[in-house]
């Protein structure tokens, strides 16, 4: 076999999934370990340091906001949605990643999610804590934003079902949800293993609590198994529906450069795009910190890049028939908007879009890239910032360039906007680690089902 | 997981520790075999193909899943047609109250979202999760079983049970360790402190309900809690504040001298009342007012329906908006009507701000159409000639409406110096007028309709004795 | 090297003589279904021989989306390195491997813009009424009758067409959809062979591993010219509608089809004594599991497409959906929804629907016949488009759908016989064999 060529032997016989010599016992050992250890390593007090900091600047910014008004915020006419709804879209896709690791690969029987799954659920849930955020805080008098949900009220009044904000509501909180059972229902066999291995009281406590006396009965994994695998069946369309139903947000209104049928699709792809590179971003570092490096394999890692190039042509597809559609259509206004994305004002944010989502991910055609981890946690940040520009892109391009041309505006963020966007990081970060400290990161009891004395009658090696 | 014998209480069953998957799943086959009912296998992971070994009935939760997932399904469609097309009907962009497809997702995310719950709680009913207790965790053996080792245990309720044969069994299968598990002698109530920690901490919680309930129906004199004080005290003039900016201290300023404010060019004075104005009065009206007074101006818009729909229901009082058409409003002066328009009255707001001087004086002008529609007096037609009540029907027959007798156009011609005129038809074929050919046109008026009108004219019911008057009058503006 | 040491196989998985009957079997119903329909059709007046036309596209898009979804089942199998699917990857290569033919049947519809009577793609004339300018033509020429405001849209109407003729030209068309038949040929002709020579290549991989190789930036070649065919062939017979999401639509329509064919096309083998022991329940419910999908998907993308255009109601857009609600047409949009969507959704949530092969094989059937329902809708009501008229099924519409399966059929035959109907000696095979569903 040429060793020239990018694909080799181990693509159609991958290497395990466990790197090591690992047993059963090492496994929980590895994962365990972490949580047990009387310090966490001297990263950990950087970062949940920073994003603590940064936490802070998130409340500040949004205690101010709150006692000012939106108009501390760079949003007005005609750019009325501005870097809020792109925080908001940029998390929620974020949040995409997780459930699809979970749920789809899952479905789809790919074993190389068990050591991932569970750092990706993590990160979804708080990306859509991050995300729910921005909605709620871009109403301006935030103690009304109950009036979002039916809920009985004096004034006799009830929520909108016609309004695709009012979807978005449905979605996104269905969708956190629906991810908090599935995690947690992951999380209930290893919180008992760490129940098991607890020394202090608080501890045997506190999991033994939320681990809900998980005994191993194996009456109880079938039902288990069973209700797993109806929650995958039940969060994958769920997952296409909610970054749908965020682009109905845009794709149902009249303008051109929203509205635009591939917009549901086109999103869901997008989402997954950037929620994988948001795993890269985190799991790189975190295995490389935690000493997971042999649960956590550059096999996840190279499939993780093949998703994010694969997600990455969809979308490129996607520009394309956009760009191709406006032109077809024969609208004048349709035309217009595509040709001010790619060479009005904000040319530059959409050549950073195209160039970090759609021409970047091509060099993960190459094996040698595919697991150069310096490499492939670059290209994690490039899709990140593209996708945070998408974003942008979509909302303030369509915009900035109303109907009427005497209303034409050049959007510039207030420092405001540029702080609430990093103190939101500070939120997303602050939970993460916290979950790294106190949470097992890894899926004990599915990592040891891929091993290969997991299964009856195996050979030995 | 203490263990010491003198808390033992009655004998729980026996439980077996076995090494790897392979001699579990003998093992299990085994027992399954041997007839035990009331067993089990504890593993760190689900093993695959245990189930068939164990011989477990498939799980029904997928059924009850199903059906709560077509309740939420259904719940979201009621919900959704009650709050949105009965309880509280508005028109939003023109969408119809009860629209199918933009109900969908909202279905679609409240299935997925009873149907999660069910698979979850589900699971949990169905394993009778949370466990608090089980004489299992008794055994500090029984910890590895989240790690690396496999167990069997057999109840002591097991009709078949033996303790000692249970223990030869399940060594002769291959396990490492085999051993008995007793229960607990020790009651299973929560120790006092914690009691009272809940106890204080019940209490605590009920703090801000009472507190809710205290101020409930209440009023204060205290000033309001300025929450967004930019939003409540903003830095703007009003019409009567003052400020150190101007010499005269106040905010408003007077008109300067030799100028003139937009719009304000225009002189209406001498405003032309034709149709065009009236139509315009019409639009303005039927968008501005009709919401509280009605298309009709008696009072009955939207507006009202649905503020005495609440008010009837105890949500809320309301002032119901005048019935325009009664005759106290009917005797108010024009510029009385204007003066409430643009300043409000009552409850009513000033919509002086967003109708244009022209747009208000149209308003009153189609007001007192509607008035005068209302309020219409018979004519008394006695002793009068035939042109005379001819020119009566011209008017309240809607003729004027299309028609005039000075020579001017609106929308049909003109019926001055008909008779012996020369017309072109549709046909283009060429006709005199005389007295059968009008008494034609307004029986069945598209007959033989000119060129160069819209074919607009109605029908129009009238006894011989009218149509005559009619043609008599026409034939007087010669 | 390869991990099918211990594997034997004892199963038939040679065609043999069944080649050669499927063989005169396709033919067989391609003559008689073309020939009928071409008896029934072309022999009327030009309204008869309009309606042919259309029912033909319907036909040839039908067996050209088998045959698609069969490419895309093939390439995302070797990309995403997956082995349950292997038993029946040389079936799909053989589906994928009936496109020459049906594509050479499918340049037939250039025919009508040789034909001064029949009208399919209307921007054609219009293209041509822009040559003669003040000439009138075909259902959009000025009629004197018309008011002035009918004028204008016709004129406007043209106007954007006229815009568009970069794209929409006859040239052009003729061009792209030989390019497009070639690279699909060029595909299925590549997979095909280089699969065929693994199965006597012994210890190496090498054949596998340059499949591999190729599928990946093949799929982008797929998505692509998969998208523009659908355009041109479908989406352009109304010269002014669009729709982003388009080429998804029909993919998702073409790769549900895909699965249903090759879930008939393992029965009928295994009602053959071929296959017996190599597909098995597992990979009927895991083809199942794909119906299942690809239901969904199909739904979700419809309905995708439906919201967003029904909410944002534009004229320019709604008239899709406003022809599709006409008359008799509005029965078409329902059946559609219920036939295509609901019914084979709930059917097939069931794992006993998925595992139970014979059932299996009617729901393949049954969405099959909804996959031609689809297609149906979409080009059909352009024949006197925005008309009530009455339902123009009938017979024509049968023979010719009869005719094209009977090339599919004829297609794969033709390759069937040169090589076994199972990849023998796939490194994957064994895995494929032993795989169990959850």
């Amino acid at each position: 076999m040429a060793n020239s060529t990018s694909i080799d032997h181990v693509d159609i016989f991958p290497e395990a999934l466990v790197q090591g010599t690992h047993d059963f016992h090492s496994v929980t050992e590895t994962v365990c370990g972490i949580i047990e250890a009387p310090k966490p390593p001297k990263a950990w007090y950087i970062i949940f340091g920073t994003a603590l900091a940064l936490l802070g600047v998130l409340g500040a910014m949004i205690v101010y906001l709150v006692t000012t008004g939106v108009g501390v915020w760079g949003n007005n006419q005609p750019v009325a949605w501005g870097w809020p709804i792109v925080n908001f879209v940029f998390w929620v896709g974020i949040g995409h990643a997780g459930t699809l690791i979970s749920a789809v690969l899952f479905l789809f029987r790919q074993d190389w999610r068990t050591g991932i799954n569970r750092f990706s659920e993590a990160m979804t849930i708080f990306a859509v804590v991050c995300a729910g955020m921005f909605p709620a805080i871009h109403v301006g008098r935030v103690w009304f934003i109950w009036w979002v949900f039916p809920l009985p009220n004096q004034m006799a009044m009830w929520p909108n079902f016609r309004s695709p904000l009012l979807w978005d509501v449905f979605a996104v909180s269905t969708y956190f949800s629906v991810s908090l059972l599935f995690w947690y229902m992951g999380l209930v066999p290893d919180l008992a293993s760490v129940r098991d291995r607890a020394v202090t009281k608080a501890k045997r406590f506190w999991y033994g609590l939320f681990s809900l006396g998980w005994t191993g009965s194996n009456r109880q994994w079938h039902r288990y198994e069973r209700a797993y695998l109806l929650l995958a069946a039940l969060a994958t369309p769920l997952v296409l529906s909610v970054h749908s139903v965020v682009s109905f947000d845009f794709a149902t209104s009249q303008l051109a450069g929203w509205h635009t049928t591939i917009f549901p699709p086109y999103f869901v792809a997008g989402a997954i795009f950037s929620g994988f590179a948001m795993v890269l971003t985190l799991s790189i570092p975190a295995r490389k910190i935690f000493g997971l490096e042999e649960l956590i394999t550059l096999r996840h890692i190279d499939n993780m890049t093949k998703v994010i190039m694969a997600t990455g042509m969809m979308v490129g597809y996607a520009y394309a028939m956009e760009f191709f559609m406006a032109w077809y259509s024969g609208n004048m206004y349709e035309g217009f908007t595509f040709i001010n994305r790619a060479f009005g004002p904000y040319a530059w944010a959409y050549w950073i879009m195209v160039s970090c989502n759609v021409l970047s991910p091509q060099i993960f055609w190459f094996k040698k890239i595919r697991r150069n981890l310096t490499v492939v946690f670059i290209m994690s940040l490039f899709v990140n910032v593209g996708m945070w520009f998408e974003r942008f892109v979509i909302t303030v391009t369509s915009l900035n360039r109303d109907f009427l041309p005497s209303s034409w505006h050049y959007f510039t963020p207030t420092w405001v906007d540029i702080c609430t966007l990093i103190g939101s990081f500070g939120l997303f970060f602050t939970l993460f680690m916290l979950f790294c400290r106190f949470l097992p990161q890894v899926a004990i009891s599915e990592v040891k089902n891929v091993l290969p004395q997991a299964h009856p009658h195996h050979d030995a090696h | 997981m203490t263990e010491t014998s003198n808390t033992n209480g009655e004998l729980y069953g026996v439980m077996a520790e076995f090494d790897d998957v392979t001699t579990l799943c003998n093992a299990a086959d085994k027992v399954r075999d041997a007839g035990y009912t009331k067993w089990d296998c504890h593993t760190p992971f689900p093993v695959h193909g245990l189930d068939d070994l164990m011989g477990i009935r498939f799980t029904k939760l997928p059924w009850v899943v199903l059906i709560m997932g077509l309740t939420g399904c259904s719940l979201a469609v009621l919900m959704q047609w009650w709050m949105n097309a009965v309880d509280y009907p508005y028109d939003i962009s023109g969408k119809p109250q009860w629209s199918l497809p933009a109900n969908i997702p909202v279905i679609f995310e409240m299935t997925v979202l009873f149907s999660a719950f069910t698979a979850f709680f589900g699971m949990w009913i169905a394993n009778g999760l949370p466990l608090w207790y089980s004489p299992l965790f008794r055994n500090k053996r029984f910890a590895r079983v989240t790690d690396d080792k496999f167990f069997v245990s057999i109840e002591a309720t097991d009709s078949l049970f033996d303790s000692a044969k249970a223990h030869d069994f399940l060594s002769s299968l291959g396990a490492s360790n085999t051993e008995d598990v007793y229960h607990s002698n020790e009651t299973a109530a929560l120790p006092g402190s914690l009691k009272g920690k809940m106890i204080v901490l019940a209490c605590l919680a009920t703090i801000p309900l009472a507190m809710v309930y205290n101020s409930y129906g209440k009023t204060t004199t205290e000033p309001r809690v300025h929450l967004v004080p930019d939003m409540d005290k903003q830095d703007k003039f009003r019409a009567q504040g003052q400020t150190t900016l101007f010499a005269d201290g106040r905010m408003s300023r007077a008109q300067i001298e030799g100028t003139i404010a937009q719009g304000d060019l225009e002189d209406y004075s001498n405003n032309v009342v034709n149709a065009a104005f009236v139509a315009r009065g019409e639009e303005r009206f039927n968008i501005y007012c009709s919401v509280c007074h009605g298309f009709n101006g008696q009072g009955d818009g939207t507006v009202h329906r649905r503020a005495t729909e609440l008010a009837d229901a105890g949500h809320a009082a309301w002032v119901p908006p005048a019935d325009l058409t009664l005759e106290m409003y009917a005797d108010k002066s024009d510029e009385e009507l204007f003066s409430t328009i643009t300043h409000g009255i009552r409850t009513m707001p000033a919509y002086g701000g967003q109708i244009p001087e022209k747009d208000r004086w149209a308003i009153i002008v189609y007001l007192r159409a509607l008035q005068l529609a209302q309020k219409g007096e018979p004519v008394d037609m006695t002793g009068m000639t035939s042109e005379q009540r001819g020119e009566v029907m011209f008017a309240s027959k809607s003729c004027s409406t299309c028609h005039t007798v000075d020579g001017a156009r609106l929308i049909g011609p003109p019926l001055n110096g008909l008779i012996g005129q020369e017309i072109t038809l549709d046909d283009d074929s060429t006709l005199v007028i005389d007295d059968d050919y009008i008494l034609k046109s307004i029986a069945n008026p598209m007959a033989q309709a000119r060129k160069g009108y819209p074919k607009a004219m109605l029908e129009v019911a009238l006894t011989d004795e009218e149509l005559t008057d009619l043609l008599n009058y026409i034939k007087s503006q010669n | 090297m390869t991990s099918n040491h211990n594997l034997t196989l004892t199963g038939d998985y040679q065609a043999g003589d069944l080649a050669p009957r499927m063989k005169r079997l396709g033919l067989l119903l391609a003559a008689l279904g073309l020939g009928a329909g071409a008896a029934m059709g072309l022999t009327g007046d030009a309204d008869a021989k309009t309606h042919f036309w259309f029912a033909y596209l319907v036909a040839f898009c039908f067996a050209l989306t088998i045959g698609l979804g069969g490419m895309f089942f093939i390439l995302i199998g070797h990309v995403v390195n997956t082995h349950w699917n292997v038993s029946l990857r040389r079936l799909a290569e053989l589906t994928m491997g009936a496109l020459p033919v049906v594509c050479l049947f499918g340049l037939a519809m250039l025919l009508p813009f040789f034909d001064h009577d029949v009208e399919i793609w209307q921007w054609d004339s219009i293209n041509s009424s822009e040559a003669h300018a003040g000439e009138n033509v075909g259902a959009h020429g000025g009629d004197a009758s018309d008011s002035l405001s009918d004028k204008l849209d016709h004129a406007e109407h043209e106007h954007i067409v006229q815009k568009k003729a970069a794209y929409l030209n006859r040239n052009g068309f003729i061009f792209r959809l030989l390019g497009y038949f070639l690279i699909w040929a060029w595909i299925g002709r590549f997979f095909l062979s280089k699969s065929a020579a693994q199965d006597t290549a012994g210890d190496s991989i090498d054949n596998v591993l340059r499949m591999k190789k190729v599928a990946a930036p093949m799929i982008f070649v797929f998505a692509l010219t998969l998208s523009f065919a659908a355009f041109d062939l479908i989406m352009s017979l109304d010269e002014t509608w669009f729709s982003t999401i388009f080429g998804v639509y029909i993919f998702a329509g073409s790769f549900l089809a895909a699965n249903c064919w090759l879930v008939i096309m393992s029965k009928w083998l295994q009602a053959r004594g071929k296959m017996t022991d190599v597909i098995n329940t597992e990979h009927y419910h895991d083809l199942g599991k794909w119906m299942f999908a690809f239901t969904f998907f199909w739904g979700y993308i419809a309905f995708s497409q439906f919201m967003l255009i029904w909410y944002a109601n534009i004229p320019e857009e709604t008239h899709f959906y406003m022809n599709r609600t006409l008359g008799m047409w509005q029965n078409y949009s329902y059946l559609l929804m219920v036939g295509a969507f609901f019914f084979p959704f709930l059917a097939l949530l069931s794992r006993h629907v998925k595992r139970s092969t014979n059932v299996l094989c009617g729901m393949a059937i049954y969405i099959l016949a909804m996959r031609y329902l689809d297609l149906y809708w979409l080009i059909m009501p352009n024949y006197h488009r925005g008309e009530v008229i009455d339902n123009p099924f009938g017979l024509v519409e049968i023979s010719l759908a009869v005719g094209f399966i009977g090339l599919l059929i004829f297609g794969i035959a033709r390759n069937a016989g040169k090589q076994s109907l199972l990849p023998l000696n796939d490194p994957l095979l064994a895995k494929c064999l032993g795989h169990k569903n959850l």
